[in-house]
């Protein structure tokens, strides 16, 4: 009879483990992805995932529904901010904003000066040919601004 | 990450801009040492340490606060200079992630410098 009541109370704690931890593995799956996919220099927007992840909290709520308890309402709330995070990022943080500036397709290039990483300048002149700078031979140059090193 | 990740990849397909006579200018508003340091991870491109802000004003590619701490960066653009300093092709992504493959970029070049 005691060994029936263990049993019994044992898979009530036990009722919906499997869709919380499934939840969160469908979080991390998102994660992990992503870090494949730069790895592999495939450079797209991960969508697949905060769309993971939001599906990771759905199955924390059906197993929170199965059995409410402090860890699992916790750990609800964890993935729920995690998940609202990856949509925040997305949506908002990772947006960059449309080019308005006086570098226009068909125009001279504006005016500049600069140093290069040998400490020498560099200006708009060295993109044109006869400036000290520029090289005639070249058939042109490819201006890659970046965020930097870090 | 994804910046560095680009600049490999340009510095790996170096020989197919040099083929088409173009040179890479890659440019960020980090110092001088650390462009150095670029440099010296990618020998086959022109490094730029736009610390001064000069040119990035001057083409306002700054994106304020994007950088780590709040600070200021370059913002991820790709323009195309013919051999006579006339703009052919500017790219802006959408978003961060986006960036310019090797492909991509010498499909462009041979569509607007060659």
């Amino acid at each position: 009879m005691e060994q029936a009541l263990t049993a019994t109370s044992r898979t009530a704690k036990s009722r919906g483990r499997w869709w919380f931890l499934l939840g969160i593995g469908l979080l991390l799956l998102g994660i992990v992805i992503f870090i494949v996919q730069s790895s592999l220099r495939i450079w797209a927007v991960p969508w697949y995932a905060p769309i993971l992840a939001t599906l990771g909290v759905l199955l924390a709520v059906f197993s929170v529904l199965q059995r409410r308890s402090v860890t699992r309402g916790v750990g609800l709330v964890l993935l729920a901010l995690l998940c609202a995070g990856e949509w925040h990022f997305l949506i908002w943080g990772s947006k960059l904003p449309a080019y308005s500036g006086p570098v226009q397709a068909g125009q001279t290039i504006p005016h500049f000066e600069t140093t290069l990483a040998d400490g020498r300048l560099f200006t708009d002149a060295d993109l044109r040919p006869g400036a000290p700078g520029s090289r005639p031979e070249v058939n042109g140059t490819v201006l890659v601004f970046f965020r930097g090193r870090w | 990450m994804g910046c560095m990740a680009e600049l490999g990849e340009l510095e790996r397909h170096h020989q197919d801009f040099e083929k088409r006579k173009v040179r890479v200018v890659a440019i960020s508003m980090e110092d001088l040492p650390t462009a150095l340091l670029s440099q010296g991870d990618f020998p086959d491109l022109v490094m730029v340490g736009d610390a001064e802000r000069k040119m990035c004003e001057a083409l306002q590619l700054i994106h304020a606060g994007a950088g780590p701490g709040g600070r200021d960066t370059a913002v991820s653009t790709t323009i195309l200079v013919d051999g006579d300093g006339t703009v052919r092709w500017l790219f802006r992504p959408d978003r961060v992630f986006v960036l310019l493959s090797p492909a991509q970029l010498l499909a462009a070049v041979d569509q607007y410098l060659l």
